[in-house]
């Protein structure tokens, strides 16, 4: 038994894994729906395309555009993530990964190069369509596109391992669609999609407590013009601060991730995974 | 090993020998899967050793895990992706674990060929059938050469001719000197395909032997079945050997008897007997010790 080259091995396994897992899932149905939900996105955002918000400052249309990035991606990191493991800890996904040498490593790697893609993959279109309907709404130099698509790694990489929490946290389906409500509640509370200034003040800081505000801000302040931060807190971006906090959610999250992760790994058995059938089978969730 | 104050496990003490088929048998709640869980290294045991391939479990090195197959019963991933490819990723974790003697992964074309499914390695998991899933779940277990191979229930939901497959691949298996450990709650198959049986019941290994040796050795009940010619009566004897009995009768009653059926207890009805007996809180020791009195 030599061992030899491991780390090697598992990041090439890791990577064939992610390479199948994301041809897997857009050659299917399921795996398009994403892209069909974009098309209702840009149908609703064509509609109000003339509707503005304070007074003609700011334009309705590129204000939601960016709440629907943003909730795209916390849509992909937290609730695909948690979603994902949830499924995967019920039909067996993880117990095979935990079955085979370096398999649980090689299945979270290959999650970390899956769920960036996978979060951009709805993105793509959003982005192409919103740059031929909506004139205006889309970032026009280099520069500025960078800053976009740094904004969304950041938001990604902030959410994702708040994901993997809950998906480790909420041990059946119907525990994790509560949890899923709540962060629908929280994006409406977050001023993804209106602004937050409408909002009486000791909301405004229950809405600075979340992370999704701070998301929405970042795509704010990349997507649109300097005039539209009048109706943001304090009537300027806070761009620094934004970056800062969404940092540090991100760096919080990735301490407290993979404690939750381990235990739920070492809690992976057949009988786990036995029961979890026998329940569905039983309640149908 | 407990849950909660119910003791699932208690003083289970089992040595196997390297290229074994052993079959675990009991009832349910017996402990089967938790015992073979903990020899997997998936779960913890409350108290005692446990020492598989010369590691415990718990705490084994990855490259152990590369010397141990899983199949399970209950695994329903990965439906979209095609069966080639599910083998040639879990393949690729073996890799590093390569010998000269032992080539790891196992190559997937000849490894479809093994299990029987080389027509089916571009179809997509979700379209195969119950017995080809369960195919593909040991053609995964396979994967890595395994030294020691466990089996959970190999044959649930399968067809006869399923069932068949699944008998002669653990045949196959068993000639290239791998050690096996499969649960089952189907007597006949334990007896066709193991080399070994074990009884837990109550929390304990209550029998140990082979097939043959706990038919013949723990039956205490083989019948037989007399006819009185005259009147047309059946009676039933039993005890644990007849011959003396059936000398006796048909001398003494010579031409006024005929003798319906003398049948040896079957496997079944030894393993009902024991489990019975064990739940009962009989004392079984001597039928513990069977396997070092009858080797």
């Amino acid at each position: 038994m030599t061992g030899r080259g491991v780390p090697g091995a598992v990041l090439r396994a890791a990577w064939r894994q992610a390479g199948t897992t994301l041809r897997r899932k857009y050659t299917t149905a399921a795996g398009l729906g994403s892209v069909v939900t974009v098309v209702i996105v840009l149908g609703v955002l064509l509609l109000v395309r003339d509707v503005d918000f304070s007074g003609g400052q700011v334009a309705a249309g590129g204000y939601l555009l960016s709440g629907f990035l943003a909730f795209g991606a916390v849509a992909a990191a937290v609730m695909g993530v948690a979603g994902e493991l949830q499924t995967e800890r019920e039909d067996g996904t993880l117990l095979r990964a935990k079955a085979v040498p370096h398999g649980m490593s090689g299945h979270l790697i290959a999650k970390l190069l899956v769920t960036p893609l996978d979060a951009l993959v709805p993105v793509i279109p959003m982005v192409v369509g919103a740059s031929i309907l909506l004139p205006g709404t889309m970032p026009t130099d280099l520069g500025r596109w960078l800053l976009l698509l740094l904004v969304y790694l950041l938001a990604v990489a902030a959410m994702l391992p708040w994901g993997a929490v809950l998906g480790s946290v909420f041990r059946t389906m119907m525990g994790l669609a509560w949890s899923m409500i709540a962060i629908y509640g929280l994006a409406a509370l977050s001023s993804l999609f209106f602004p937050v200034t409408a909002m009486p003040t000791w909301l405004q800081w229950v809405a600075q407590a979340s992370p999704l505000y701070w998301i929405g801000l970042a795509f704010r302040w990349v997507l649109l013009p300097e005039s539209a931060a009048v109706v943001e807190i304090g009537g300027v971006w806070r761009a620094g601060v934004t970056l800062a906090v969404l940092a540090a959610w991100a760096v919080v999250g990735m301490i407290v991730a993979p404690v939750l992760l381990r235990r739920m790994a070492r809690r992976q058995s057949g009988s786990v995974v036995a029961a979890a059938r026998e329940r569905v089978l039983n309640k149908g969730y | 090993m407990a849950y909660g104050a119910k003791v699932v496990l208690d003083a289970v003490d089992l040595d196997i020998p390297r290229g074994q088929v052993v079959a675990l048998l009991g009832p349910n709640g017996a402990g089967k899967t938790t015992t073979v869980e903990i020899l997997e290294g998936f779960r913890r045991p409350g108290a005692g050793e446990v020492e598989v391939l010369g590691v415990d479990p718990a705490h084994a090195p990855e490259a152990w895990r590369a010397r141990v197959g899983v199949v399970l019963q209950s695994w329903r991933d990965h439906g979209t992706w095609r069966v080639a490819e599910l083998l040639e990723v879990m393949g690729a974790y073996y890799a590093p674990y390569a010998t000269p003697e032992v080539q790891r992964p196992w190559d997937t074309e000849e490894l479809l060929e093994r299990v029987g499914l080389a027509d089916h390695h571009r179809q997509r998991i979700d379209r195969l059938s119950g017995g080809q899933r369960r195919r593909l779940d040991v053609a995964i277990g396979l994967v890595g050469r395994p030294e020691l191979l466990f089996l959970d229930e190999p044959t649930t939901g399968l067809d006869p001719a399923g069932r068949r497959d699944v008998h002669d691949l653990v045949a196959d298996l068993a000639d290239l000197d791998t050690t096996i450990l499969l649960t089952t709650h189907d007597l006949a198959e334990a007896e066709k395909v193991a080399d070994r049986l074990l009884i837990l019941a109550g929390g304990a290994i209550v029998a140990d032997g082979s097939p043959d040796e706990l038919r013949l050795q723990l039956s205490r009940s083989s019948e037989v079945r007399l006819r009185d010619l005259t009147t047309g009566e059946v009676s039933v004897h039993a005890e644990p050997d007849p011959t003396a009995y059936l000398t006796e009768v048909l001398t003494a009653r010579r031409g006024e008897v005929q003798v319906v059926e003398v049948r040896a207890a079957s496997l079944e009805d030894v393993y009902l007997d024991i489990v019975r007996r064990a739940e009962a809180g009989d004392d079984l020791g001597s039928l513990r010790s069977l396997q070092e009195v009858t080797r």
